[in-house]
């Protein structure tokens, strides 16, 4: 009996790649708003911040505001290569589920 | 001859007496005292007196008597000498033990002392509790919390600024598209006007019939007056919105955007002030741990020390063992003299002999080697 073969679904949704800047700050929203827009529960990001020194807490706020909008999808969102002295402060936000 | 006989056997004698009392001194600590076994030593020695003898041995019995006084002074001398060196050595142990036992005493004092002020420090003891190392790292551990909740707060209220923030870009996107409708509103407006210029125009030139047409763009001109200054009312209205939009954006840009390094930097401060209070604890806890064990090394070897002190009355009885046998010498001296006056050669073996008697009768009891017992330590 000849075996049938199902073609594969097509590809998932690819995360967007997003680098973060150096200070991470309020002027930030510059880019971020337009994310923000965009994002449905399906969209995927991943934020790397391996040349970000500093965060302030506006840049925190839209990084929850983003958290909100994918309903705390863990698969939603991403934060790469960030630095040891941020992770506390990732951490008092509440985002560390996201850190990788 | 008999002299000089008399005189060597005098001297053997003592030789053979005080090296029979200082190899037979014990080899082990005796803990009880023991009583005076031997009849009580004399202090000093009484010289030796001999009977008158024979007109024919005057002389000899002169030299006799005058040798006989002589060690009977320097067995005085030595008696004398150890009394006092057994007065010394008894008052110097006594001393040594009061001594050990009151730095003993002290150092478990000491002890109690360190050992209350450590566990007052770490609970508060006496004084108020909020002075305890315990309740001041506890408080430090919830003024950590408390500066996390709050960092935590900052945060949730900058989102919430950046939520308002969009949300006032938007009013303003909104107000811009405002402005451009009433820039149309404006024109439209302008439109009429002149098309009810041109309507009033060619009524006139049509003359009486075009006069209902005159007076209805007559209206409408004045509709396009009153549009035009409707909108720039709204273009105003607009362009105050604007400003407070503005004003707003600013305000709300600020309160967003915090640096909260400082609120960290103060959290982490917090965190490694209670790591170093519970590593203090830990190390306090160690000391009273070493505190207690020194002090109780210090108790047993002060033991140890007094126990050792237990030689003086080894030594206390030797000394007593040695005056009995100069006391014993000093008979045997005084009796030998007599008999070397009344006897021949012969009688030389006898006295030998007779020493060796005296000697055997007064030989001491002295303490047999017994186990040391460490729980019974005896002052004395």
């Amino acid at each position: 009996m000849q075996t049938l073969v199902l073609p594969q679904p097509a590809t998932a949704h690819q995360p967007k790649l997003v680098s973060a800047p150096e200070h991470l700050n309020f002027e930030w929203r510059h880019v971020f708003r337009p994310l923000l827009r965009e994002a449905t529960l399906e969209s995927s990001f991943v934020f790397d911040f391996s040349n970000t020194k500093s965060v302030d807490t506006a840049a925190l706020g839209m990084l929850l505001q983003l958290e909100e909008k994918l309903d705390r999808n863990p698969n939603g969102l991403r934060m790469i290569h960030v630095g040891h002295e941020l992770r506390s402060l990732f951490h008092v936000a509440g985002l560390t589920n996201y850190l990788v | 001859m008999w002299a000089g006989a008399l005189v060597s056997c005098a001297a053997l004698a003592i030789g053979f007496f005080l090296g029979r009392s200082f190899s037979a001194a014990p080899s082990a600590l005796v803990i009880e005292e023991h009583k005076d076994e031997a009849a009580a030593a004399p202090e000093s020695i009484p010289p030796i007196h001999l009977p008158s003898s024979q007109p024919a041995n005057q002389t000899a019995n002169e030299r006799m008597n005058e040798i006989s006084a002589q060690l009977s002074e320097e067995l005085s001398k030595v008696s004398s000498n150890v009394a006092r060196s057994k007065e010394l050595l008894r008052s110097a142990a006594t001393d040594l033990a009061v001594n050990f036992d009151s730095t003993n005493e002290m150092v478990q004092e000491q002890r109690r002392a360190i050992a209350g002020l450590l566990e007052n420090l770490i609970n508060s003891g006496p004084q108020p509790v909020e002075y305890s190392l315990r309740k001041i790292n506890a408080d430090v551990a919830s003024t950590a919390q408390n500066l996390s909740g709050f960092a935590r707060l900052v945060i949730q209220s900058a989102k919430l600024n950046m939520d308002v923030h969009f949300d006032i870009e938007d009013i303003a996107e909104d107000l811009s598209r405002i402005d451009d409708l009433v820039n149309g509103v404006e024109w439209i407006a302008r439109q009429t006007h002149l098309l009810a210029l041109n309507a009033s125009i060619e009524a006139a030139q049509v003359g009486a019939a075009g006069r209902g047409f005159q007076v209805v763009a007559g209206e409408i001109r004045a509709l396009a007056h009153r549009s035009k200054e409707i909108s720039k009312g709204i273009r105003n209205s607009a362009g105050s919105a604007k400003l407070r939009v503005a004003r707003a954006q600013l305000a709300s840009s600020r309160s967003a955007s915090q640096d909260l390094s400082v609120l960290l930097d103060s959290k982490v401060y917090l965190d490694k002030i209670r790591e170093r209070m519970d590593f203090l604890n830990e190390e306090i806890h160690l000391i009273m741990a070493e505190v207690s064990d020194n002090s109780k090394t210090i108790g047993d070897r002060t033991g140890d020390a007094i126990r050792c002190l237990q030689f003086e009355d080894i030594v206390r009885q030797i000394l007593d063992h040695v005056l009995c046998e100069l006391n014993s010498l000093n008979q045997a001296l005084s009796r030998s003299s007599a008999m070397a006056l009344q006897s021949a050669d012969s009688d030389m073996f006898s006295l030998y002999q007779s020493i060796l008697n005296e000697e055997r009768r007064n030989e001491p009891h002295l303490p047999r080697h017994e186990a040391l017992v460490t729980s019974e330590v005896e002052l004395f």
